[in-house]
């Protein structure tokens, strides 16, 4: 059992997502920053058990009542077992009984925690990643239980701490390549947006909000599949980038379409960061 | 009904463009896709796209022979054999937007329901919300231009109509229809297959219910005794 002592700013839970639903109109959640999954998911493997908690900016507090190895990736935070502090990206051990609190993010928004255990969660299509249309809770809550089904009880630390560059996290640069609608901006247009930085105005787990400067007479469009990293531009001009929970369709152009590693980058930024887009396909023969 | 074109959305998904999917027997499609590419994952479509979601980056060449070896013609959609009654309440209680359109005029309201009432429609698909579907076969008549600021929140239940689109409102949401009425019944449910009951390219018709009526409805779905009726066409 791991009860939670402060939920932190906005912890949910998180598992690879639901995938084979999409014609239902259901998002595929999960992870916001898939790279920082991964890791700790390679960190700590558990077959077929993939949960994580997804923190934000400020982590939980939780107590851990049974002995557990644990890992944490993402945006760097300051993490105290104990009293101890300990590092990102490196497999701990609480014992039974201990105190893990983590902190504020240095650098980045969005850090992983995982533990090795098998949580005891409701799933809604498959998936135990909290979506609260589906009815499952929106955030972890101050005073929740988490029940645990099963642990494999390692305490070993074998694992050498990976030598993860947390350098995604200070990059200004998205790589892209051209999205479904990108023919239909100008020659102008196209180079407005590739040049232009563009500001970070708000961002949730449905997706990010960017400024531009570039105003397209807004054709009547049908709407179209949504894809996480698919930039949108809108009629009045700002870019919504479509993140873990974002709808699975939608009416406006689809100009650009991040890579997966840019797509980490964007979800480690927080309102008022700067971005630029940088075209990752060869530049087309005139 | 073959694909006019095909769109390389990204490594793993690409989108096969119609003049309309509308006629197209989506689910029939979907399973022969699904079973000639061992690799495919997920099949969506839109009014005019059919999107194929891979599990792994894609071979251009096996999607372009499975698409070139298809019989298109055996993806016809068949006049469906039934309708789905979907319960409409028009009870002043709940949020009716034809008030402000038709500036109350109660027998423009009245002509306009029964027009919509008297309407075959037909599930386009599931997009938006989970369980929002795009319906289609709204007359002409009814059609209603959205709103120019979306509301900050519709409520669930909320029979809306986007231009020539209805939809029934699965969840409280932000949404830019017009609400013309409330509908108890949910169309999806998250914790169990089948997750949906109304499948694309079925027939739907709304049937007015008055509140108490609609309020039972409410009471035998909470306690899972309602089971939603088909009627044979």
């Amino acid at each position: 059992m791991i009860k939670v002592i402060e939920a932190g700013f906005y912890t949910t839970i998180q598992d690879q997502g639901r995938f084979g639903f999409r014609h239902l109109g259901v998002p595929i959640s999960g992870p916001m920053d898939g790279q920082a999954f991964r890791l700790a998911n390679a960190l700590l493997p558990l077959k077929d058990e993939q949960t994580v908690f997804e923190c934000t900016l400020t982590g939980p507090t939780l107590e851990i009542n049974v002995p557990l190895r644990f890992v944490l990736t993402g945006a760097t935070v300051s993490i105290d077992l104990d009293g101890q502090p300990c590092g990102m990206n490196q497999v701990h051990f609480a014992p039974k009984g201990s105190r893990l609190k983590l902190g504020k993010v240095s650098a980045g928004v969005r850090f992983y925690l995982r533990f090795e255990a098998v949580f005891d969660l409701p799933k809604y299509f498959d998936s135990v990643s909290f979506y609260p249309a589906l009815g499952s809770p929106s955030r972890l809550e101050k005073g929740d239980l988490l029940s645990i089904v099963s642990f494999p009880n390692r305490s070993d630390l074998a694992h050498a701490k990976v030598n993860i560059a947390q350098a995604y996290l200070r990059s200004a640069t998205l790589d892209v390549q051209p999205g479904p609608d990108w023919e239909r901006l100008t020659a102008v247009q196209q180079k407005q947006l590739m040049e232009e930085t563009h500001k970070v105005l708000a961002h949730n787990r449905m997706g990010y909000r960017l400024s531009s400067t570039i105003i397209v007479a807004a054709p009547q469009l049908l709407s179209q599949l949504i894809l996480p990293g698919m930039v949108q531009l809108t009629p009045s001009g700002e870019l919504l980038i479509a993140t873990a929970d974002c709808q699975v369709s939608g009416g406006y152009l689809q100009v650009l379409y991040l890579s997966e590693e840019a797509l980490a980058v964007l979800v480690q930024k927080r309102e008022g960061e700067q971005l630029t887009f940088r075209n990752i396909l060869p530049q087309k023969e005139p | 009904m073959k694909p006019t074109n095909i769109l390389w959305i990204n490594k793993k998904v690409v989108s096969l463009c119609f003049e309309t999917t509308t006629g197209l027997a989506i689910s029939d499609l979907r399973k022969a896709l699904l079973q000639d590419l061992p690799s495919l994952e997920e099949v969506t479509h839109s009014f005019d796209r059919v999107n194929l979601l891979f599990k792994s980056p894609i071979e251009e060449e096996t999607i372009l022979k499975t698409i070139a070896q298809l019989d298109w013609n055996q993806f016809k959609r068949e006049q469906s054999a039934y309708y789905w009654e979907i319960p409409i309440c028009f009870d002043e209680q709940y949020p009716n937007d034809l008030v402000q359109i038709f500036q109350g005029d109660q027998s423009a309201i009245d002509h306009y329901r029964s027009t919509f009432l008297s309407a075959t429609y037909y599930l386009e698909f599931y997009g938006f919300l989970p369980g929002f579907g795009y319906l289609s076969g709204l007359p002409q008549q009814c059609h209603l231009g959205r709103k120019l600021t979306a509301n900050r929140k519709t409520l669930k239940g909320t029979v809306a109509v986007g231009g020539e689109q209805v939809g029934v409102y699965p969840q409280d949401s932000p949404g830019g229809w017009q609400a013309i009425g409330y509908s108890p019944l949910p169309w999806i449910q998250a914790q169990q297959a089948p997750y949906v009951f109304i499948h694309p390219g079925e027939a739907i018709r709304f049937v007015t219910v008055d509140l108490q009526e609609c309020k039972a409805i409410a009471k035998a779905i909470e306690t899972g005794h309602y089971q939603p009726k088909k009627v044979l066409l």
